[in-house]
């Protein structure tokens, strides 16, 4: 089992998140309002091409608008290899959590 | 600047576009300008606009952290396809680094040769502001000598006279010495310097004082090694300022320093240094302070920045003043200045040292640039021949969705890659003939080249030449047209066939010119060497004369027992003694004059003291009257009444014929001669130089060579023998020997080195042609296969194709010789022109070498073509 990156991940689940409407500036709103901070494009980018590259994502372009010089958006949505992985990542976490007592966050 | 506050800021779009694949271009872009339009619509365009720039500058290290990685993925790419294409076209690949190899190899072979020629005396920190004075000399307004020697006051003069010149120093190198110490003793050569020699040139100094070591006259200064000789090994440890050396058994030196041996790159040689004013000591004052005794070389140093032509002006008043025109010694003098780095290339003077041969750089630097031409224009035609083929690859890659852009860089990536596997292997070339080429051709390697200025402009000329070489057919490629490449119809330009064979046609007037050249190098070399010189010096042993017998009434009467001793061994035919060497200049006679005729004419000849079986040992023949015989030596000089002057001497005198000249009269050294006889002219320099008329006088000195003429058989025995018998009469005398024709052969050293390099440098150059030759016709011919089925179905017979083949090619090779002819007679004219005596340019010169070239042509064209002809026609058609 390959595992993701803290990046990748949140990028990934801010895109099943997004429901369908996943592109560039959604994506970028999405992680900085739950992370807190602001992440730049580039930060979004480079995590995009990775996931498309290893084919966790799949890209589809939507018609062009004017509010975005006349371009159009690249949508993004989660492969069933991504969902996967994501549950994975999700499985990992939880194993590890489960050795640490509730009191501990006192 | 006014802003366009709707729209993002150009430039920084511009940046970030550069980050983007083409396929992600447009949607990111698009990203961005959603946010900086929705920040512009809440905030304002002027903090959108501020937002949009650091946007993108905050992201660039992510993006380019990306970009590298998509460049490094393409990258992989294409070194796979490269990689996979040179192997699977093992000849092609073959021919194309073997092309950038050699043409590399033979580069840097070339340049770093070019670089030791040029590097000469550029060590001297002073070197700049140093030049050497030469003397031209006119009698009746004819220039009689176009030398680098002088009178030896000129250079003091020149010094107190004109406050530009801060420093001079002559240099006398004539003598050659016995310098011993207590039982260590060597014969030496003795170069002679002024005080201000060491501070003007840069020999350092190991131990001694730069401004004084040569002020005070018996000073002498020691090469390290020489030094090693005299004190042995640990010279350093004992304090040898101060030692005594004797010279000839006769005066004493004073040690006064230690230099570091000459760099092989200084135009002087010299290994022992004694100061200038010991010439005036020990021998004659004017050596020292003459203006009528002129047998010195000279340098000045001129003050930085001073006008070496307005100083050469002033040296016309300085003749007139102190040589008051033809007053003092009979011509005008006239007086240059020769710039120091000018000396070792560009200098054509009498009695100027041996020095290298300028045109040789030149023609090296031609045929390394040719050979480089050739070489890319291989690289050039293989690769848009082949880049056909390739039709295919590229079309693939361009329907998938590359860019035009990205094939060229493909392509280069490709000319690139071979460009570096051809450097790799070109060093490994360098380095395993380094060792054979020094020793061919002499040359000294120098591990710096590449720092040097040389070395750089080398790599520039290669790293563009690759460019270049890789540009061409990878715009050739990238612009074909995908669908039709696919579809199989490949467009054949005529322009690119055109192109092809016009870069073919211009390889071959290249290699033409190569052949040509070597073939006119070879012959005017090997015509040099092999003329009869007029004189025989074969199997003649040279010894060097008693310097340390003293000249005395007895000394005559020594030397004749002394050669007919040496005769009566039966090995031995002949044995005769003289002041000059062949194959070295002579001196000269001035202010001669005929007596009877018309007395106000004065002539020069060159002058040669020889005993009386001079003739007879070098077989040279005698044209009236005799050569001399016993009778016309004396022990008094004054006593002495005859000579012999050769054939052009008899002419410059004004003689009808040499007959007429026979018992005529002349007057030179202030006393009357009579000419007893009239010799054939010969060579006693190398073919480089014209002959001279020369007067030949009776004498016999302790510094003349001996010259014995033995038979070839038993050699050593008989060199013992010499030896033997030169200890007996001459004791005390060291005894060195060398043969004559080789010493006089050592005169064509540079040129046989020159011959060495051209052959061996033009062969490469048209092997290189060659090379890519075989390569488009490996390529034609496997194009043409069906073709040649199909002809050979209808009928045709081998030869017929043979010949269809062929003819294509001779064309090629016909219009290049017929292209090259005119400007190669003209620069093999040009090139002969400067020797004094050379072959004659005729047709054949130029027929040779193109039956040559054809030949080699052909020769590589027809493996492949007879392999094509001989082809069983049903193969090819089959396969369709």
């Amino acid at each position: 089992m390959k595992l993701l990156s803290r990046n990748e991940e949140i990028i990934l689940l801010a895109i099943w998140r997004l429901q369908g409407n996943a592109y560039g500036v959604t994506i970028r709103d999405q992680v900085s309002q739950v992370t807190g901070h602001e992440w730049t494009f580039g930060a979004i980018y480079v995590p995009l091409d990775k996931l498309t590259r290893k084919e966790y994502i799949v890209k589809k372009m939507s018609r062009p608008t004017a509010n975005r010089g006349g371009r159009s958006k690249c949508l993004y949505e989660l492969s069933p290899s991504g969902k996967k992985a994501l549950k994975d990542m999700r499985e990992v976490n939880e194993a590890l959590w489960q050795g640490i007592p509730k009191m501990a966050f006192d | 600047m006014k802003l366009n506050q709707n729209k993002p800021p150009r430039l920084a779009e511009f940046l970030l576009r550069n980050f983007f694949k083409n396929e992600d271009q447009g949607h990111r872009l698009g990203d961005f300008e959603e946010v900086f339009q929705d920040i512009r619509q809440r905030s304002g365009g002027l903090s959108a606009w501020k937002w949009y720039w650091m946007q993108v500058i905050r992201s660039t290290p992510d993006l380019i952290k990306n970009s590298i990685y998509w460049s490094i993925a393409m990258f992989k790419n294409y070194l796979k396809v490269a990689l996979r294409n040179l192997s699977k076209h093992k000849v092609y690949s073959f021919i194309k680094i073997a092309g950038v190899a050699i043409s590399i190899a033979a580069c840097f072979l070339i340049l770093n040769y070019i670089n030791f020629e040029l590097s000469f005396d550029r060590f001297h920190e002073n070197g700049k502001s140093i030049y050497r004075v030469t003397n031209d000399r006119f009698q009746d307004g004819e220039l009689i000598q176009h030398g680098v020697i002088t009178y030896p006051s000129v250079f003091p003069t020149m010094y107190a006279d004109y406050p530009e010149v801060i420093n001079f120093t002559r240099v006398s190198t004539t003598s050659r010495g016995f310098i011993s110490r207590g039982e260590i003793g060597f014969d030496e050569s003795i170069f002679y310097a002024d005080a201000g020699f060491l501070s003007m040139f840069s020999f350092p100094l190991i131990i001694g004082d730069v401004q004084t070591a040569l002020a005070e006259p018996y000073s002498i200064l020691l090469a390290e090694s020489v030094a090693e000789r005299y004190f042995g090994n640990n010279w350093r440890d004992e304090n040898i300022l101060g030692e005594v050396l004797t010279r000839d058994n006769d005066y004493e030196l004073t040690v006064t320093g230690v230099f570091e041996d000459i760099p092989e790159n200084s135009h002087m040689t010299f290994n022992i240094l004694v100061s200038y004013l010991t010439l005036g000591k020990a021998y004659d004052p004017r050596m020292v302070d003459s203006w009528r005794n002129s047998n010195f070389y000279g340098y000045l140093q001129l003050k930085p920045g001073t006008d070496p032509r307005s100083l050469e002006k002033k040296f016309v008043e300085f003749s007139k003043k102190y040589f008051k025109g033809t007053e003092v010694t009979g011509y005008r003098e006239d007086f240059f200045l020769q710039p120091l780095y000018a000396i070792h290339l560009n200098s054509n003077y009498e009695y100027d040292w041996v020095h290298g041969n300028g045109t040789v750089v030149t023609a090296l630097i031609l045929i390394a640039g040719f050979i480089l031409i050739i070489a890319w224009v291989n690289y050039i035609n293989l690769t848009t021949a082949r880049s056909l083929v390739r039709a295919r690859e590229i079309g693939i890659r361009k329907v998938i969705g590359a860019q035009k852009s990205q094939i060229i860089k493909q392509f280069l990536f490709e000319s690139v890659l071979v460009s570096a596997i051809g450097l790799l292997v070109a060093f490994g070339i360098v380095v395993l003939l380094q060792p054979v080429f020094s020793d061919l051709l002499n040359i000294q390697f120098s591990s710096s080249l590449l720092s040097s200025g040389v070395g750089m402009a080398f790599l520039l000329l290669f790293i563009v030449g690759t460019a270049l070489s890789g540009l061409y057919p990878a715009f050739v490629s990238s612009s074909f047209a995908p669908l039709s490449v696919l579809r199989g119809r490949i467009v054949r330009s005529n322009q690119g066939r055109l192109l092809r064979k016009g870069l073919v046609v211009f390889q071959f007037v290249l290699s033409f010119a190569l052949i040509a050249g070597t073939y006119a190098v070879y012959s005017q070399i090997d015509y040099m060497m092999n003329r009869d010189l007029g004189m025989n010096i074969d199997q003649v042993i040279v010894l060097n004369g008693p310097r340390l017998t003293r000249w005395n009434a007895t000394y005559y009467n020594n030397i004749s027992s002394f050669k007919s001793e040496l005769m009566q061994y039966p090995a031995i035919s002949h044995v005769t003694t003289s002041r000059r060497l062949p194959g070295r200049r002579t001196g000269r006679i001035f202010n001669i004059q005929r007596l009877g005729g018309d007395s106000q004419q004065r002539f020069t000849t060159s002058d040669i003291g020889v005993d009386h079986d001079y003739f007879e040992t070098f077989d040279m023949k005698v044209l009236a009257g005799r050569g001399f015989d016993r009778t016309d030596h004396n022990i008094n000089f004054r006593a002495i009444k005859s000579v012999v002057i050769n054939e052009s001497a008899s002419k410059l005198l004004g003689f009808a014929s040499p007959e007429d000249a026979y018992q005529a009269g002349i007057r030179f050294w202030r006393q009357e001669w009579e000419i007893v006889g009239v010799v054939a002219d010969h060579h006693q320099q190398s073919l480089h130089v014209p002959v001279e008329p020369i007067i030949f006088t009776p004498q016999y000195s302790t510094g003349n060579f001996f010259f014995v003429k033995a038979s070839a058989e038993n050699l050593p025995q008989t060199i013992a023998n010499v030896e033997g018998e030169y200890k007996r009469f001459f004791p005390g005398n060291s005894f060195t020997y060398f043969f004559l024709d080789e010493f006089f052969n050592r005169q064509y050293q540079v040129d046989q080195h020159f011959r060495t390099a051209f052959i061996l440098f033009a062969s490469l150059g048209v092997l290189l042609a060659c090379l890519g030759l075989f390569g488009l016709s490996f390529f034609t011919t496997v194009q043409r296969t069906k073709e040649i089925g199909i002809r050979k179905v209808v009928g045709a017979t081998t030869g017929n194709i043979l010949s269809l083949l062929l003819k294509d090619f001779s064309k090629i090779i016909l219009l290049a010789a017929v292209l090259a002819s005119p400007l190669t007679y003209y620069v093999i004219n040009q090139w002969l022109a400067g020797y004094a005596y050379h072959i004659n340019v005729s047709w054949t010169m130029l027929a040779v070498p193109g039956l040559m070239t054809l030949v080699i042509a052909l020769l590589t064209v027809s493996y492949q073509t007879l392999k094509a002809a001989l082809l069983n026609p049903v193969d090819p058609l089959k396969c369709e």
